[in-house]
């Protein structure tokens, strides 16, 4: 599974170890990020917190919060 | 929610707040604060289709530039061209002509960008406003905005502050202030950049590189966890504010007591505005 932050990929070890279909939340949790703060894409479908993503997909996170 | 019913959403709120607190009644020309981020983006993409047909009104785009390379550039870049294809007009005002550039300022060694940034911000928009006869100007603020200011100003002991933080702006009524109105005060930011995805409206999506300094951060650190832990947070905090509101009643507001800076003659609450006194004191340290 590939996951890009703002179009920069993440290298986490989470990531590596989710190797079936995972609920977003679930996801989101492994890699320690809050969900008020990314919007997850998976593939370029934007997703809920209860979609699931599988272990091939591109997923995107787009942080929600920037600026100053 | 699917994309469709989020957009409709979005747009009708925008379209409520607006009409429930008068934000654009008896206003003909509306200014809109746009940095390029998805929040201004957003507000312009909706208000130009809310109300870009109503005649009688015209709508006016206004960019502050505070001279920070890399990042401020980047984002009017993006609000220059769609601006353009929105067929809004746009005017740019740098800190160059009114303030400090922000870069300038840091070099210096300051460690409190924020609150510098924040001040000249304000002044300029306020004036730049006026120069241009707007009778209101629509900031993008958002809910996540909103509720985090709430909590800064609890944790700074500015009640005053608290008060003036109103969806539709005038507290102070004075010809000299141009009113500031914000119509997307109860949309979370999340829904914000979805909305930003689905309708594809560019923005910049970079971060400040002196925000780091700002004590929002962990304030919206806080916040978020709140809301991931216990949903519905957000919400009743701006709720709570709301009705605060209707029982803040202080002296300096009842009196509408005004003052003008004497440097620079611009709206004051003291003798010499924030703007004059920081700048006196970013000019003595150079």
């Amino acid at each position: 599974m590939q996951v890009f932050v703002d179009g920069e990929e993440m290298r986490a070890e989470a990531i590596c170890s989710l190797k079936s279909k995972t609920k977003v939340q679930h996801f989101l949790e492994c890699i320690g990020m809050n969900r008020e703060s990314v919007i997850v894409k998976a593939n370029g479908r934007i997703l809920t917190e209860n979609d699931c993503i599988n272990p091939g997909d591109r997923i995107d996170l787009i942080r929600v919060s920037s600026g100053g | 929610m699917c994309a469709s019913h989020l957009s409709a959403y979005v747009e009708k709120r925008i379209g409520n707040n607006m009409r429930n607190y008068k934000m654009i009644k008896g206003r003909r020309r509306i200014g809109i604060a746009v940095s390029g981020g998805k929040d201004s983006q957003v507000m312009m993409h909706a208000m130009r289709k809310l109300i870009g047909k109503d005649r009688r009104r015209e709508l006016i785009a206004i960019t502050v530039d505070e001279g920070i390379r890399g990042y401020r550039d980047k984002s009017i870049e993006c609000v220059v061209k769609y601006a353009e294809l929105l067929g809004i007009e746009h005017h740019i005002f740098s800190f160059n002509d009114f303030a400090v550039q922000m870069d300038a300022l840091m070099n210096k060694g300051r460690t409190d960008p924020c609150s510098y940034c924040g001040v000249f911000r304000r002044w300029i928009l306020n004036k730049a406003s006026r120069e241009l006869s707007l009778d209101a100007l629509a900031i993008g603020h958002n809910l996540d905005d909103v509720v985090q200011t709430l909590q800064l100003n609890i944790m700074r002991n500015e009640p005053l502050r608290i008060a003036r933080f109103t969806p539709n702006g005038g507290v102070f009524n004075d010809r000299m202030f141009v009113p500031r109105i914000r119509p997307m005060f109860n949309i979370p930011e999340k829904e914000i950049i979805v909305y930003a995805l689905i309708k594809s409206i560019p923005f910049h999506n970079g971060e400040c590189p002196y925000a780091g300094h700002a004590l929002r951060n962990p304030v919206r650190e806080f916040i978020n966890d709140m809301e991931s832990k216990y949903p519905g947070i957000k919400f009743r905090m701006l709720n709570s504010y709301l009705s605060l509101l209707n029982h803040l009643n202080f002296p300096a507001l009842r009196d509408n007591s005004i003052l003008r800076c004497s440097s620079c003659g611009e709206p004051s609450s003291s003798k010499i505005c924030k703007r004059c006194s920081f700048l006196n004191s970013a000019i003595s340290h150079s």
